[in-house]
């Protein structure tokens, strides 16, 4: 038995009188607990250097710088190839509603289009427009909310328009000093769009981004061209059905049928204009109101489970399920799934995101 | 073998014997904060979960059966306690970014223990199972167990071998499970080999809990052993009775 013990290497120190062995030790000890005592307080206090670090989107700035390395790992490792699991359709259950941010009042269907900006040659297209900004969506009477009354609220600001005005009401113009052209290849603003900024204040547009992470840096200047597509159009793209787990970072995960056209498809049909000779970095969307926005990567726009859906569960898209168009995404999680889009546009510049500022990763990739 | 109280003399002999390597103090002691931070800043993106006007059923993180739930996780006052309310970006700030220094402290750890061969002492043997059982027993202070006594063990008994094995088995858990739940579609083979995205995250908790249950047994059995055992988790040695010392009877008496 004892060379099974000895096997378990052990090497004395010291041996002798009682009282030279307790100094000994107590001597080891003073010292371990006095270095372990400074690595403690430097690693307290490297705790409470990033705690206290600058905010940067509500987050502090070394924890965020981490996050964006992450997402660069997993970019350079995975490079948006991996396929999320599909599921078979007996498995599908409705999905739960969970926010309607930009989406508080009710739309009025008839009155959707998609603005796309950055699309190349977009004035050859019979869609054109010369300012896609300029499109009045229609809203009725009825506030989301009142159709949908278990909405959070504890978040701050995330719901609380439940008294939102029914009647467009005269507010602020655009903020053209905050707004910078971030849209790649669009016009700088100018002295007419700031009359058209004008304009539109008068004639009661709302004004954009009342959200709790404010207006979006990446909104299209007024003046921007590009297309005005209709539901008819998008339907003329192949259709696509699969069934996955939609993956909210609130800690929920529900499988769910979607069904609609392929965003890759749509950026085929509709391309965006090069830069320098190569396709842009980015796809950014954003609601009819402007209140809520996401900003994605080609490469995660072009994944093909990436999916523009106008059906849900076998259903047409429900209003509280961002009707008429919302965005499936199973590689990113939930909050990146825009509801009711109101516009599309490629750009170079990484896009502006609303829980970004509230937060969140950008990357959001699963 | 534990002598509680053992009354030693001046003229006693002892000697200092050196217990645990140097390297495995360090990362045992860094391991506990970096793991305390892990469960907390789990713990607040768990909250979400819990958001009260959702009232959204529990489907992972409970006890219950279908539709049937017994206890669901946490209560409100646990929350509060945590001030976890509305902290689930600072939650997942800490945990994304703590991730890599749990995971390369653990790894190294394992590489460690592979390399200098402390896994022996580590890894339970056939009869550790056994002897586990004989000494919670003893722990229990039951009588036929205490009459036995103690089986004989090197550096750790059974009960202690699976249990320092189990929790080194249980962190490797705890990152695959992780990993899965991370990136369950670029990962998703690992996410379908750990039984599914909610699978993986019911591991992935449980886990957790195992972990914070292990914290508080482990703590009370140290508190037990004595100081002479806590100072060797310190200082890395242990001292002994000179005489006898076949038993390696360690001495629970303070410097």
């Amino acid at each position: 038995m004892m060379s099974e013990f000895d096997s378990e290497r052990e090497a004395e120190v010291v041996r002798g009188d009682a009282e030279m062995v307790r100094r000994e030790s107590a001597s080891k000890t003073r010292r371990s607990f006095l270095v372990g005592g400074l690595a403690a307080a430097a690693g307290y206090a490297t705790w409470h250097a990033i705690d206290q670090s600058a905010q940067v989107g509500r987050l502090q700035s070394v924890l965020r710088g981490v996050i964006d390395w992450n997402a660069a790992v997993s970019r350079a490792v995975f490079r948006e190839r991996g396929l999320s699991p599909v599921f078979p359709l007996s498995r599908a259950v409705p999905l739960r509603m969970n926010g309607v941010i930009g989406m508080e009042r009710m739309l009025v269907p008839e009155s959707w289009r998609l603005q796309v900006a950055g699309v190349g040659d977009a004035q050859r297209s019979r869609f054109y427009s010369r300012d896609v900004t300029a499109w009045e969506y229609g809203y009725t009477g009825a506030s989301a909310n009142e159709m949908m009354p278990d909405l959070k609220s504890g978040r701050a600001g995330a719901v609380q328009n439940s008294g939102a005005p029914s009647v467009q009401m005269p507010q602020q113009p655009h903020d053209l000093s905050a707004s910078t052209p971030t849209v790649n290849g669009l016009p700088h603003i100018d002295i007419a769009a700031r009359f058209d900024a004008m304009a539109q204040a008068i004639s009661g547009k709302r004004r954009m981004g009342t959200a709790e992470a404010g207006a979006s840096a990446s909104s299209l200047n007024i003046g921007t061209p590009g297309l005005l597509l209709t539901m008819g159009e998008l339907r003329k793209l192949p259709r696509v059905e699969l069934v996955t787990e939609f993956k909210c970072i609130e800690g929920w995960s529900q499988i769910t049928q979607w069904a609609g056209v392929r965003l890759r498809d749509f950026i085929d049909a509709f391309p965006p204009a090069l830069v320098n000779g190569r396709m842009p970095r980015y796809v950014y969307m954003e609601t009819p109101d402007g209140d809520y926005y996401c900003g994605y990567d080609m490469a995660a726009a072009r994944h093909p489970q990436s999916t523009l859906v106008m059906e849900m569960s076998g259903q047409p898209l429900r209003p509280e399920h961002g009707a008429p168009l919302r965005l499936h995404m199973p590689i990113k999680y939930g909050y990146k799934q825009i509801k009711r889009i109101g516009l599309i546009a490629y750009t170079d510049v990484k896009p502006d995101d609303f829980w970004t500022k509230l937060g969140y990763d950008w990357y959001a990739g699963l | 073998m534990r002598v509680e109280g053992a009354a030693v003399t001046e003229r006693e002999e002892l000697r200092l014997v050196k217990k645990h390597p140097r390297a495995i103090r360090w990362m045992h002691w860094i391991n506990f904060p970096l793991l305390a931070i892990m469960i907390w800043s789990g713990l607040l993106i768990y909250w979400g979960d819990s958001i009260p006007p959702y009232q959204h059923p529990h489907e992972v993180y409970r006890i219950g059966i279908g539709h049937w739930t017994l206890v669901r996780f946490f209560p409100d006052w646990f929350w509060n306690l945590l001030h976890a309310p509305y902290q689930i970006t600072t939650g997942l700030g800490w945990h994304f970014f703590v991730m890599w220094l749990f995971a390369i402290n653990g790894v190294a750890y394992a590489i460690y223990l592979a390399v200098s061969g402390e896994w022996r002492v580590l890894w339970p043997k056939r009869r550790s199972f056994v002897d586990a059982i004989w000494v919670t027993l003893y722990d229990l202070h039951v009588p036929a167990a205490r009459r036995r006594g103690l089986p004989p063990q090197g550096k750790y008994n059974g009960a202690q071998r699976i249990a320092y094995s189990a929790i080194v088995l249980m962190g490797a858990g705890s990152l695959l499970s992780g990993l899965a739940i991370y990136k369950p579609a670029q990962l998703h083979w690992l996410t379908t080999a750990l039984g599914g995205y909610e699978m993986a995250r019911w591991e992935h908790f449980w886990l957790m809990m195992g972990f914070c249950g292990f914290f508080v047994v482990h703590v009370v059995q140290v508190i037990l052993a004595g100081w002479n055992n806590f100072r060797s988790m310190v200082s890395g040695c242990e001292i002994q009775r000179l005489e006898n010392h076949d038993q390696r009877t360690e001495i629970s008496a303070g410097d």
